[in-house]
């Protein structure tokens, strides 16, 4: 029996030791051996926590003695308590991570602990490797979603006066319009365009025009509640929607308000700009029931009142 | 199923037993670990419908990370640890002494070294509760070594489904770094085991009328 059980445990690749109630270890297989260079002359016989100081630990003392004495088993992680047995030749830098099982053996009336030391450091090294793949994965992640999110941002405002720009007014104006529908409310878009506005970029040149339409767009947004929408269309033409809106009259006053803001004059850098401001007002859902037919009449509506006085404002009249 | 008197009998005796497993705990991860049994129900398997215990934060997720070991002989069973997954990662990274990273929505990541120290303390804290009940009823209790799985709510119920099986159920709460950590300790057990509790529980009563 001797011969082969213990060539079979002398070929196993963990570390195997057996100690009996006192202590004394009967078995020490050739892994530990070679991992160790104490020989089995050396170990068998011995006291355990003179051959491996950690089992004299407290908490692993006591460990062994349930073991013993209570028959129970235990489970130790090498992710938790590093190392049980040290290597031969052990420089401090290697880091050695071991799993240990303990657990009892009954033979001939005697209780015997087994010890079962298992290494994991190859196993643990790929774990953490992995680990770090996976967090900069998540890194990567992380970053490419926020420049989604700015990409998007960017399309869908207009990068001048951060307002919304046309493609987002479509989809805004689209729901604004079933809320609408939904709730049999009106809703008034307003065209809204500078008079002249071309002067001020060949009086003063692009930057001074680039500053105006930026105080011009500040000047629109305090014109309106939060529910309401301000886009920009391009160029000096903007757009307004007013939801939740009772009567005609209501888009009247809100545009009687923007062409009395637009009365003083904007101070640009070193100059002082006085402009005017021209709109065209078309309704849901007298005039039509379409987002796109909504903005293309306002703007018609618009252009009949710049060709007339300017600087006032008109609804679409489907007799003009 | 449990009277007052026995409920709170054992529930100071496995508070006990519980406590001597958190100075284990808090030995091996070098920090201070309290652990506490707030809630003790026993229960047949036809009881056992989780949906009632939604209380029992182990139970609302579809999930659980269970750490369980099987014991035999006169006093025999099955008992498990259970938490669900983003509990485990907690505890893990608490003893550990990682910082948790900021877990993008639900997805937690339990790696094997995870569930080995998991493992670690399913076994310390089972043993500690199962050996102290051999020793109040003085039975030698053999252990299998313990298993770890990541087990779905369903899969659960199927392990008790058996007749005549008692499942003791210890809602367990686990305070270290200031980080509060709720699982549940679920033991399985024969009609007989159970009938040998009770009857020692009631022993002790008796001892404290008189």
């Amino acid at each position: 029996m001797n011969s082969l059980f213990s060539q079979v445990l002398d070929q196993v690749n963990i570390g195997t030791i057996v100690v009996d109630q006192n202590l004394n270890i009967v078995i020490w297989n050739t892994y530990l051996e070679q991992f160790t260079h104490i020989t089995k002359e050396q170990s068998i016989g011995q006291k355990i926590q003179h051959i491996c100081p950690r089992f004299g630990e407290q908490i692993f003392y006591e460990i062994l003695q349930k073991t013993l004495f209570f028959g129970q088993r235990r489970f130790c992680s090498g992710a938790l308590h590093y190392t049980f047995i040290m290597p031969a030749n052990n420089s401090q830098d290697d880091i050695i991570r071991q799993n240990m099982q303990i657990g009892p053996v009954y033979y001939n009336d005697n209780t015997y602990a087994l010890i079962q030391i298992i290494d994991i450091t190859n196993h643990l090294n790929r774990v953490y490797q992995l680990k770090n793949v996976i967090k900069a994965l998540e890194v990567e992640n992380k970053q490419i979603k926020v420049s989604e999110r700015i990409n998007k941002h960017h399309a869908l405002h207009d990068s001048l006066t951060k307002l919304p720009n046309r493609t987002l007014l479509g989809e805004q104006l689209n729901q604004a319009l079933s809320y609408a529908r939904r709730n049999k409310q009106i809703l008034a878009v307003l065209f809204l365009d500078l008079d002249e506005f071309k002067q001020v970029n060949d009086n003063f040149g692009h930057p001074y025009g680039d500053e105006l339409l930026r105080g011009a767009a500040e000047r629109l947004q305090s014109c309106i509640r939060k529910s309401d929408l301000l886009s920009r269309l391009g160029g000096d033409e903007f757009i307004i929607v007013l939801s939740q809106i009772k009567t005609k009259q209501d888009a009247s006053i809100i545009a009687q308000k923007v062409i009395r803001a637009f009365e003083l004059p904007f101070a640009i850098y070193d100059q002082t700009v006085i402009i005017s401001i021209s709109i065209g007002i078309s309704l849901y859902p007298v005039d039509t029931l379409d987002a796109e037919d909504l903005i293309k009449k306002a703007d018609l509506a618009m252009y009949l009142v710049k060709k007339s006085n300017k600087n006032s404002f008109a609804f679409f009249n489907s007799q003009v | 199923m449990l009277n007052l008197m026995q409920k709170d009998i054992l529930t100071e005796l496995v508070n006990v037993y519980i406590g001597q497993a958190a100075n284990l705990l808090s030995e091996m991860v070098t920090q201070k670990i309290e652990l506490t049994i707030p809630q003790i129900m026993l229960i047949t398997v036809s009881e056992l419908d989780f949906s009632k215990y939604q209380y029992l934060s182990v139970f609302s997720s579809g999930h659980v990370v269970s750490s369980s070991m099987s014991f035999g002989h006169e006093f025999q069973g099955k008992a498990f640890l259970v938490f669900p997954p983003e509990q485990a990662k907690l505890l893990v990274t608490a003893c550990t002494g990682e910082i948790l990273p900021v877990e993008s929505g639900n997805i937690v990541h339990l790696v094997d070294t995870d569930l080995d120290i998991l493992r670690e303390i399913g076994n310390l804290i089972i043993n500690a509760i199962i050996g102290e009940f051999g020793n109040l009823l003085d039975i030698r209790v053999e252990y299998s070594l313990p298993e770890i799985e990541l087990i779905s709510f369903s899969e659960t119920q199927k392990i008790f489904l058996q007749n005549d099986i008692y499942i003791l159920v210890l809602h367990t709460s686990f305070t270290l770094s200031k980080t509060r950590i709720t699982g549940a300790v679920l033991i399985a057990l024969s009609l007989n085991s159970v009938s040998l509790l009770l009857e020692k529980i009631n022993e002790l009563s008796e001892d404290l009328d008189e």
